[in-house]
C-alpha cells in the first residue's frame, strides 16, 4: 500500500506541477507586467501552454514527456520555467521509477546569473518540489515538515492566483498522502477535502488533480473498511476516465484501486479482471512505479487463486522491478541532501532578498518624508525671510511717516552745523563738506518727487544738481548703501506705498498705472522691485491694505 | 525476497565489524562514535576525525578510516565513503604483517559490497586472495578470511540473481568455515551462509537440498543460542511449505518463528515472518488474517525503512538546524539595520519638526505684527 500512495503521490506532484506551471506562467507574467526591469528573459505565455502539454506528456507516457521537456528548457532562459520544467522531468523520472535521476534533476541548481530575483512563487515551488522529493524517497515526516510549514501561510492560502491555488491544492494532496501513510487516515481525507476546495475544473491540471484526489479518497475509505462508499467513488471515477481519451496512469491507477475493493472482499477473480486491465493500459508505457504495484497484486490474487504458474510469474516480475525501484531509491537519497542544500541556500536567498527589499522601502519612505519636510522648511524659511523684509519695510515706512516732518528740519539744523564745523576745519575736508551739500540736495530732491519721472538718471540728477555723476554716484553708494538704481527705486516705492496706504483712491488703480506712476517704464519691473522692497507683490500689499480698512 | 537478501547480508557485515573490532580494542570514544555511526553520522564523523589527528597506531589508524567510511555510507556520502577505503587500504600496504592485510582488504570488500560496487569489491577480493595464499596453509586466520571472501562473492552473486554461482562460492565458505577450530565465534556466520544456500537451493528449485541447507543453519543457530538466526532459517523452511502449498505447515513453522524472534527486536526478521503469514493466510483463502498480517508486514517494514532513514533525517535535521541559524542571524541584522535607519531617520524628522515649528511660530509672530503696523 506504501508503494502504491507513493506513485500516487508522485502522480499528483506530477499534477501538481503542471498547475504550478499554469501559476508560474501567470505569474511571471504579472511579476513582468510590474517589474519588467527585474527580468531580462522572454515573457512567453506560449510557455503556458508548452509546459501545460509537457504535464499532459508526463500522464501519458513520461520518456516523450522528458524529451519534450528537455527540448523546451534547452532554449528558455527564463529562471522560472526553467524550474518548471525541471520539476516535470523529475517527476517523470519518479514515475518511471528513476528517483536517482529524478533527484538528480530535481537538484540541479539554476544558475541565476545577474538575475537573482526570486520570486515568491519560485520559493514556494521549490519547498513544494523538495517536499515531493522527500516523499519520493520514503522521508515522509521531512515532506511534512516542509508542508505544514507552508500551508501555515496565509498568504499562500488566501491567493486568488489560479497557479497559486493549484499548487496548494497539490500540496495538501501530498499532505494526505503524508498522513495515510502514518494511518492518519482521517486527516488524510480532511487534506483531500482542502485540496478538492483549491480546484476548479479550468484546466487538464485541475482535472487530473481532481482525479486523483477521488482515487485517493476512495483507497482511504476501503483502508478505513467503508466498502460500499470506496466503490462508489472508484466506480464514478472509472466511469469517467473511459470518456477520457489518452489517460492511461489515471485509468490503470484507478482500476488498480478498484481491484483492491474486490480483494478485499475476496472476489480474486475480478480483482485480478480490474488489474489485467489496468495492466493493459500502461503495458508498453514505462511506468515502472505503477506497474510494479500492479504486479505485486496481480501475484497475490494469483496465489489465492491457486494459480502457482502465473503466481511465480507475476512475483518474479514484482520482485524484479521492486529490486530495481529500491535499488533507484536508495541511491536517490543521495541527491536528496543536495536537493535540500540548494533549497536552503534559496531560502536564505529569498530571505536577504526580502529583507533588501523591506530594508530600501523603508529607507526610501524615511527618505521621501525628510525630503518633503525639507522642502517645507525651505518653503517657510523663503517666507520668512519675505515677512522679515516686510515687516522691516512697515517698520521703516511707520517711522518714515513719524519722522518726516521732523527730520527735515533737524537735517537743515545739522547741515547748517555741520558746514559751520568744516568751514573752520583743514580745507582737506572739503570733499565732506561738499558731500553734506550733496546730501543736503538729495534730500531736498527726495521731497520734490521728481524721482518720479521715468526719465530721470544719474546723469540727469547730476545735470540738476549741478554735480560731478562720478562723485554724486559715490556718495550714493557710501551714504545709501546701494546704487543709484537701487536708491531711486526705493525711493519711487516708498514713495507709492505710502500713497496706497494713506490714499485709498490709488487703491483702484491697476497696477500697470501704478507702475507708470511710479515711473517705472514697465510692470513687470515694478513688481519685481516692489517685491524686493516691500517682501510681497503689489497685489498682496493691496490687498492687506484693503483688508485692515474694511476692519 | 531481494530485501531479505540485503538484510541478512547487513546482519553478516556486522558479525564480522564486531569481529574485527575485538582485535584492535576500541576505546571508550570509539565506541560511542560506532554507537551514534547510524543515528549521528555527523557526530560520528567528528570524535572519529578527532581520533584520528592522536593515533599513530596503524592497525588504529586503519580500523579509524573503516569507521568513517560507514558512516558516510550511513550519511549515503559514498564519494567520501570511497576516499576513506582507499586511505585505509593504502595504509594496509604499509603494515607488513599480512594477516592485517587480508583482514583490512576483505573488510574493504565487505565495504563496496554495501555500496553495491560489485566489482570494486570483486577486485579487492581478488587482491585479498593474492595475500591470502601468502599465508600458510594451516593458519587459522587463512580459514576465516578465505570463508568471509567466499561469503561476500556468494552475496554478490545471490544479489545479482546468479544463485548458481552463488551457490558454488557459498559451499566454498561453508568448507572454509568447517575448517576452524573456533567455532564458537563462527557458528552464526555458517547460519547465515547455510542459510544463504538454502535460499539459492530454493531459487533453483532444489528443495531437499534447500530443506537440508536450512536445518544446517537452524543446527548452527541452535548452538549458539541465537534465536534469530534460528527463525530466519525457519522462515525459509516455511518458504519451501509455501511452494509446496502445504500452508499449514508453514503456519506453523511460522508462528515458531514469530515466537522465538518476538524479543530480538530484528524489523527485517519479523517483517519477512509476518509477510511470508500473510501470503499463507492469502492462499488459504482466511481474507482476515491476510488483512491483520498484512497491515503487520507493512508496520514492521515501514520501521525498518525509518530506521534506515534515520541516518539520513539526522543530516537533513542538522541541515534544516544550520539554515535555521543562519536564517536568524540574518534576521537579527537586519532587524539591526531597519532600526538603525528608522533611528536615524525619526532623528532627522524630529530635528526637522522643531526648525519647522520654530519658524512657523517666527512667520506668525511677523505676520501679526505686520497687520497691527498695516492697520496702525
Amino acid at each position: 500500500m506504501r508503494t502504491d500512495l507513493n506513485k500516487i503521490g508522485k502522480k499528483s506532484t506530477e499534477n501538481r506541477f503542471s498547475r504550478k506551471r499554469m501559476w508560474l506562467k501567470k505569474f511571471v507574467i504579472l511579476f513582468i507586467l510590474q517589474f519588467s526591469g527585474f527580468f531580462t528573459a522572454q515573457s512567453s505565455p506560449d510557455f503556458f501552454i508548452l509546459s501545460d502539454k509537457a504535464f499532459q506528456k508526463l500522464y501519458q507516457n513520461p520518456d516523450d514527456c522528458i524529451n519534450y521537456s528537455l527540448s523546451i528548457l534547452i532554449s528558455d532562459k527564463n529562471i522560472e520555467h526553467k524550474i518548471v520544467l525541471r520539476n516535470i522531468i523529475s517527476q517523470a523520472y519518479a514515475m518511471k521509477g528513476d528517483y536517482v535521476q529524478s533527484a538528480n534533476t530535481a537538484s540541479q541548481t539554476e544558475d541565476m546569473g545577474d538575475n537573482n530575483t526570486l520570486s515568491y512563487f519560485m520559493q514556494t515551488f521549490s519547498d513544494y518540489n523538495l517536499a515531493d522529493q522527500y516523499q519520493n524517497l520514503d522521508l515522509y515526516n521531512q515532506s511534512q515538515k516542509i508542508i505544514t510549514n507552508l500551508l501555515s501561510d496565509s498568504k499562500l492560502l488566501k491567493s486568488d492566483d489560479q497557479k497559486i491555488r493549484i499548487t496548494v491544492a497539490k500540496l495538501y494532496q501530498l499532505q494526505a498522502l503524508n498522513f495515510g501513510i502514518n494511518r492518519n487516515l482521517i486527516s488524510a481525507s480532511q487534506n483531500l477535502d482542502k485540496s478538492d476546495q483549491y480546484i476548479d475544473n479550468h484546466n487538464e491540471e485541475n482535472k487530473i488533480i481532481g482525479f486523483e484526489n477521488k482515487i485517493f479518497r476512495s483507497a482511504y475509505l476501503l483502508r478505513q473498511n467503508h466498502l460500499p462508499e470506496s466503490k462508489q467513488i472508484i466506480e464514478n471515477v472509472i466511469l469517467k476516465l473511459e470518456k477520457e481519451e489518452n489517460q492511461p496512469y489515471l485509468a490503470a491507477l484507478a482500476y488498480e484501486n478498484y481491484s483492491r475493493y474486490y480483494f478485499q472482499k475476496g472476489d480474486y477473480f475480478s480483482a485480478n479482471n480490474q488489474l489485467e486491465k489496468a495492466l493493459s493500459k500502461i503495458e508498453k508505457l514505462p511506468f515502472n512505479a505503477l506497474k510494479f504495484r500492479i504486479y505485486e497484486s496481480l501475484s497475490k490474487n494469483y496465489l489465492a487463486l491457486h494459480n502457482d504458474e502465473k503466481y511465480h510469474e507475476y512475483n518474479k516480475l514484482y520482485i524484479d522491478l521492486k529490486t530495481k525501484i529500491d535499488a533507484s531509491t536508495k541511491e536517490g537519497i543521495r541527491y536528496i541532501i543536495k536537493l535540500a542544500e540548494s533549497s536552503q541556500n534559496k531560502n536564505i536567498e529569498f530571505q536577504k532578498q526580502n529583507q533588501f527589499k523591506r530594508f530600501w522601502i523603508l529607507t526610501l519612505i524615511i527618505s521621501l518624508i525628510i525630503i518633503g519636510l525639507i522642502i517645507y522648511f525651505l518653503v517657510l524659511r523663503s517666507k520668512n525671510k519675505e515677512l522679515k523684509k516686510q515687516f522691516e519695510f512697515f517698520e521703516k515706512q511707520k517711522k518714515r511717516e513719524k519722522t518726516i516732518p521732523e527730520h527735515i528740519q533737524v537735517l537743515k539744523e545739522n547741515n547748517i552745523l555741520s558746514s559751520d564745523k568744516n568751514i573752520e576745519k583743514d580745507s582737506n575736508k572739503i570733499s565732506k563738506e561738499k558731500e553734506t551739500e550733496i546730501l543736503q540736495k538729495l534730500e531736498e530732491w527726495e521731497e520734490s518727487d521728481q524721482y518720479l519721472s521715468k526719465s530721470m538718471s544719474l546723469s540727469m540728477l547730476s545735470a540738476q544738481m549741478g554735480v560731478n555723476t562720478k562723485y554724486l554716484s559715490e556718495v550714493i553708494n557710501n551714504n545709501k548703501g546701494k546704487n543709484f538704481n537701487g536708491y531711486i527705486n526705493e525711493l519711487r516705492i516708498n514713495h507709492i506705498a505710502h500713497l496706497l496706504k494713506t490714499d485709498s483712491t490709488y487703491l483702484n488703480y491697476k497696477v500697470s498705472y501704478l507702475a507708470e506712476f511710479s515711473g517705472f517704464s514697465s510692470h513687470s519691473a515694478f513688481t519685481t522691485i516692489f517685491k524686493s522692497v516691500t517682501g510681497m507683490s503689489p497685489n498682496a500689499y493691496i490687498q492687506e491694505i484693503t483688508k485692515s480698512r474694511t476692519l | 525476497m531481494k530485501f531479505i537478501i540485503k538484510n541478512i547480508l547487513i546482519l553478516f557485515v556486522v558479525f564480522q565489524i564486531s569481529a574485527f573490532g575485538q582485535k584492535i580494542p576500541d576505546d571508550s570514544l570509539m565506541k560511542k562514535a560506532r554507537l551514534e555511526i547510524y543515528d549521528n553520522p555527523d557526530k560520528a564523523i567528528d570524535i572519529t576525525k578527532n581520533l584520528l589527528k592522536k593515533e599513530k597506531n596503524i592497525n588504529k589508524t586503519i580500523s579509524l578510516y573503516m569507521l568513517l567510511s560507514t558512516a558516510n555510507i550511513a550519511k549515503r556520502d559514498f564519494d567520501e565513503s570511497l576516499k576513506y577505503i582507499l586511505k585505509a587500504k593504502e595504509l594496509t600496504q604499509k603494515t607488513n604483517d599480512l594477516k592485517t592485510q587480508t583482514t583490512v582488504l576483505v573488510s574493504v570488500a565487505i565495504q563496496y559490497q554495501q555500496m553495491e560496487l560489485f566489482s570494486k569489491s570483486l577486485e579487492t577480493l581478488d587482491e585479498a586472495d593474492q595475500y591470502l595464499s601468502q599465508l600458510p596453509d594451516d593458519s587459522q586466520e587463512k580459514y576465516i578470511e578465505t570463508a568471509r571472501s567466499y561469503a561476500v562473492r556468494g552475496m554478490i552473486y545471490k544479489s545479482q540473481s546468479h544463485s548458481e554461482i552463488a551457490l558454488e562460492k557459498f559451499l566454498k565458505s561453508i568448507e572454509s568455515f568447517e575448517k576452524i577450530k573456533a567455532e564458537k565465534p563462527t557458528n552464526a556466520n555458517k547460519s547465515i551462509v547455510y542459510y544463504n544456500i538454502g535460499y539459492c537451493y530454493l531459487n533453483l528449485n532444489q528443495n531437499d537440498k534447500a530443506e537440508q541447507a536450512f536445518l544446517q543453519s537452524i543446527g548452527c543457530a541452535r548452538k549458539n543460542k541465537a534465536k534469530s538466526l534460528e527463525a530466519f532459517a525457519l522462515k525459509g523452511i516455511a518458504e519451501l511449505y509455501k511452494k509446496k502449498r502445504e500452508n499449514q505447515t508453514a503456519l506453523n513453522l511460522l508462528i515458531k518463528a514469530e515466537n522465538l524472534s518476538k524479543n530480538t527486536g530484528d524489523l527485517v526478521l519479523n517483517a519477512g515472518i509476518y509477510k511470508e503469514m500473510a501470503d499463507n493466510y492469502l492462499a488459504m483463502g482466511k481474507q482476515d488474517l491476510y488483512q491483520a498480517y498484512n497491515r503487520k508486514y507493512f508496520e514492521m517494514q515501514f520501521r525498518k525503512q525509518q530506521n534506515e532513514l534515520n541516518s539520513i533525517n539526522q543530516v537533513i535535521d542538522n541541515h534544516n538546524k544550520e539554515t535555521l541559524l543562519k536564517s536568524e542571524d540574518l534576521s537579527n541584522k537586519h532587524q539591526f539595520l531597519i532600526a538603525s535607519a528608522a533611528g536615524l531617520g525619526i532623528l532627522l524628522i524630529a530635528i526637522l519638526l522643531t526648525f519647522i515649528i520654530k519658524i512657523r511660530k517666527q512667520n506668525r509672530k511677523y505676520h501679526k505684527e505686520i497687520q497691527q503696523l498695516i492697520r496702525s
